[in-house]
């Protein structure tokens, strides 16, 4: 049985709750019916054997899970207009992929209710009103999606991610949001250039590394001319190489007359 | 009665709208010349309600928003399903409301990424002089001020990658190691960063895998996290002097 996921199990916990039961129409039944719909569509997605829970959704479910998912949208559609911005003020790495990675499955957890539903509208396209706006709405969704792809490629060697992306079939694979296919790995390399030509260059680190081949700059002679408690005034001799690669520097104490300074120069 | 001219216009032709889209034949330039004008017309509406200041780009962008045909799927006119004049109209508004809104998202990305591109001039074309200007002098108490209001992590990614780190005095460098490690719950060993990483090699792209592994990210999440924070740096005086100085070279 090929169930990699456990996508059978969970459609089984899925059907079994109680809120299904309910003949009014209720918040825990239409979340119940969007968490079947979801992994009937994965199932489809995922190729995962389901043996006796094999089947169409059913008409009642679909439309309880299509209340479902316009009544969460907002809140989904808001969270990935956030992205960036939420992104930004998370401090620990590991939270800021969770960000992403929670994003991402409520995308895919739509594209899978979306699958389910539509195999239902495909048997009978009277039985299911028309779906112009949910499909807009996910348009919508995936444009938001679109515009953090950067963001959203740091996710190009995620464990999770990789596995969605080997996991899924045709002809779901070929159809694929481009988070799950090998333009993540492109969007990835280009954020990566983009990143680097900020970067100091190699002339930058040259100069870094001959620096830190130098001991730690100490205004020695400052102190060994200060009286202990007053602030001494410094002056900085530069010399600059004539080719500009070397330069060297001293500081000193400020000479008290300009015989002394005179000296010093000399 | 009804005096609007779209509603007019969109009576008139829907049927000829829903006939072509019936055929696997169907011509978009035909589309095209029925739906050019009533599109134009609802966008610049829409884009004056919603603020957007220039309407008639936005108009020409929702025409082939509407009839251009996409990466892996058809045009969204094909999704118009219920079709009725009047659902013909409200289906196009709902539409162009969806690109607008997209449009709009757009920019306000654009614009907050505008920020750190400008960084560029600063390294690219800074002179050895400049650089060894930067680098001899330590930061001033106003440049450290400020760099300490930024959260620890932004400092140590900042000022490592931006090979900055010895401009900031070793007692304040070592509380700052050491808040990283409290925040982070992770030991970074000393010195830091490690002098393998100085001598890493000559470009930038190969001290972020490295740098990336000793504070616990992918170096895709580091770069990203550089792009997006490395901007703060200009709000340091001697970098905004340097940039000054070459973006006046670069008008002259």
């Amino acid at each position: 049985m090929h169930d990699p996921m456990f996508i059978r199990a969970n459609l089984a916990v899925a059907l079994d709750h109680p809120a299904l039961s309910d003949d009014s129409d209720t918040p825990a039944k239409r979340e119940a019916s969007w968490t079947v719909a979801v992994a009937l569509g994965k199932a489809r997605l995922f190729a995962a054997s389901l043996d006796e829970l094999e089947g169409v959704l059913p008409y009642s479910l679909a439309l309880a899970a299509i209340a479902h998912f316009n009544e969460r949208f907002p809140e989904w559609d808001e969270q990935t207009e956030q992205l960036d911005t939420t992104w930004d003020e998370i401090t620990h790495p590991e939270e800021a992929d969770h960000l992403l990675i929670s994003t991402l499955r409520d995308r895919l957890d739509a594209w899978a209710a979306w699958v389910a539903i539509e195999e239902l509208r495909q048997r009978n396209p009277t039985l299911i009103p028309t779906l112009d706006e949910i499909e807009l709405r996910l348009e919508s969704w995936d444009d938001g999606l679109n515009v953090h792809s950067d963001l959203i490629a740091t996710l190009s060697e995620a464990t999770l991610v990789l596995g969605w992306r080997n996991a899924l079939v045709e002809p779901y694979r070929s159809d694929a949001p481009w988070w799950l296919t090998d333009e993540i790995d492109r969007i990835a390399h280009r954020s990566m250039e983009t990143a680097v030509a900020t970067m100091p260059n190699s002339d930058f680190w040259g100069v870094v590394q001959r620096r830190a081949m130098l001991p730690d700059f100490v205004p020695g002679p400052v102190l060994a001319a200060s009286t202990e408690g007053a602030t001494p005034t410094v002056r900085t001799m530069t010399w600059v190489h004539t080719d500009r690669t070397w330069r060297a520097r001293l500081d000193y104490p400020d000479p008290s007359n300009d015989a002394e300074e005179d000296r010093l120069r000399r | 009665m009804n005096d609007d001219p779209i509603d007019a216009q969109l009576t008139e032709r829907c049927p000829k709208v829903a006939a072509c889209l019936g055929e696997p034949t169907c011509d978009p330039a035909f589309l095209l010349e029925l739906l050019d004008e009533p599109i134009r017309h609802l966008a610049i509406s829409i884009a004056r309600h919603e603020g957007i200041g220039d309407a008639e780009e936005f108009a020409d962008g929702a025409v082939f928003g509407v009839l251009l045909a996409r990466k892996k799927k058809g045009p969204r006119i094909t999704q118009w399903t219920n079709r009725g004049p009047q659902s013909l109209r409200s289906w196009l508004e709902m539409v162009i409301r969806h690109l607008a809104r997209d449009h709009q998202r757009k920019l306000a990305v654009a614009a907050r990424h505008l920020e750190s591109l400008t960084l560029t001039p600063t390294w690219r074309d800074a002179s050895m002089s400049e650089i060894a200007d930067l680098l001899v002098a330590p930061f001033d108490t106003h440049e450290l001020a400020t760099i300490g209001t930024w959260k620890v992590q932004k400092r140590i990614e900042a000022l490592c990658l931006g090979g900055l780190w010895k401009k900031v005095p070793p007692t304040v460098w070592e509380n700052w190691l050491r808040d990283w490690e409290s925040e982070r719950q992770r030991p970074l060993a000393r010195p830091f960063p490690p002098e393998s990483f100085v001598f890493e090699g000559d470009d930038a792209s190969s001290r972020i895998t490295p740098l990336a592994a000793m504070l616990g990210m992918s170096p895709n999440t580091l770069s990203q996290r550089w792009s997006r924070h490395s901007h703060h740096l200009r709000q340091l005086r001697c970098l905004r002097e340097l940039w000054e100085s070459r973006s006046t070279a670069g008008e002259n």
